[in-house]
């Protein structure tokens, strides 16, 4: 993990999850500005997991590996599932569903970064 | 297209929510069985449990059909017993379960969305048509417009 990194991906998946649900809960499906949003953060997620990738076939042991893996795999995956989920709904249930997907990718990253660090 | 109610408008935020648990609860089970399986085996045997119920209930949901439905209904009747179940027994006995499970506490870990989930399932399929072929969803068997609420 690169902590900037997966703290602009939890600002911003919490900013970006609220304006969704925002959106959503005013009857409204996600603009194009929201659904960049979404891909910007789908990138950003996945360049995280490739440093966290790299760091772990370079050597580095977070404190809880398999754990940490398993958060690894789903946090790369779970928003551009989530989106293709929102795609398929386009009403303001697509628009939670998005808005859900992002803060659970806030979640995840945040876990993620606590099996990572080691205890001190 | 042939779907259904049961898995559009909010049904397909319950398709998501029950897609996220059944990962949440099936990794977590994976990890717990794969490393520390003698520390606690019926909490860890019961989130494997959970994870499979959560799945088979995403299946029904993606479904859509009227065995689909059913497998939720199924699935959610479970769910709802598990973890009101479970959810006392861990406040009652916390020796029974020395680690958490998606079910202890009510779900307390989730952020209780493990004890809303079966009800707002429920109550969701109670509102859509038990044959919600296209044609007879069209000749007044549609539910309430979501919007609604």
């Amino acid at each position: 993990m690169w902590t900037p990194l997966a703290i602009s991906v939890m600002v911003g998946s919490l900013g970006l999850g609220a304006w969704c649900l925002a959106s959503g809960a005013r009857g409204r499906y996600l603009n194009q500005t929201q659904y960049s949003g979404l891909l910007a953060l789908s990138l950003l997620v996945l360049v995280q997991s490739i440093v966290a990738a790299v760091r772990l076939i370079a050597g580095e042991r977070p404190v809880e590996l398999p754990t940490f893996v398993g958060y690894l795999l789903t946090t790369a995956l779970f928003l551009p599932a989530g989106v293709s989920l929102a795609r398929m709904e386009p009403t303001r249930w697509g628009s939670i569903i998005a808005g859900g997907a992002a803060i659970t990718v806030a979640v995840l990253t945040l876990r993620s970064l606590q099996v990572w660090t080691p205890l001190r | 297209m042939s779907r259904s109610a049961i898995n559009a408008g909010p049904g397909r935020v319950l398709v998501f929510l029950y897609g996220l648990f059944a990962v949440a609860a099936g990794a977590r089970a994976g990890v717990q069985i794969g490393t520390s399986f003698r520390d606690a085996p019926l909490a860890y045997l019961l989130s494997a449990f959970a994870a499979l119920v959560y799945l088979v209930a995403t299946i029904g949901f993606v479904l859509g059909s009227r065995a689909g439905r059913q497998l939720a209904i199924g699935c959610l009747a479970v769910e709802l017993v598990g973890v009101l179940v479970v959810g006392t027994l861990s406040l009652v006995d916390r020796e029974a379960f020395p680690d958490e499970t998606v079910w202890s506490v009510f779900g307390q870990g989730y952020g209780f969305v493990p004890l809303a989930l079966p009800i707002l399932g429920l109550l969701w399929l109670r509102n859509t048509p038990a044959d919600a072929t296209p044609s007879e969803a069209s000749s007044g068997g549609e539910p309430d417009q979501p919007t609604a609420r």
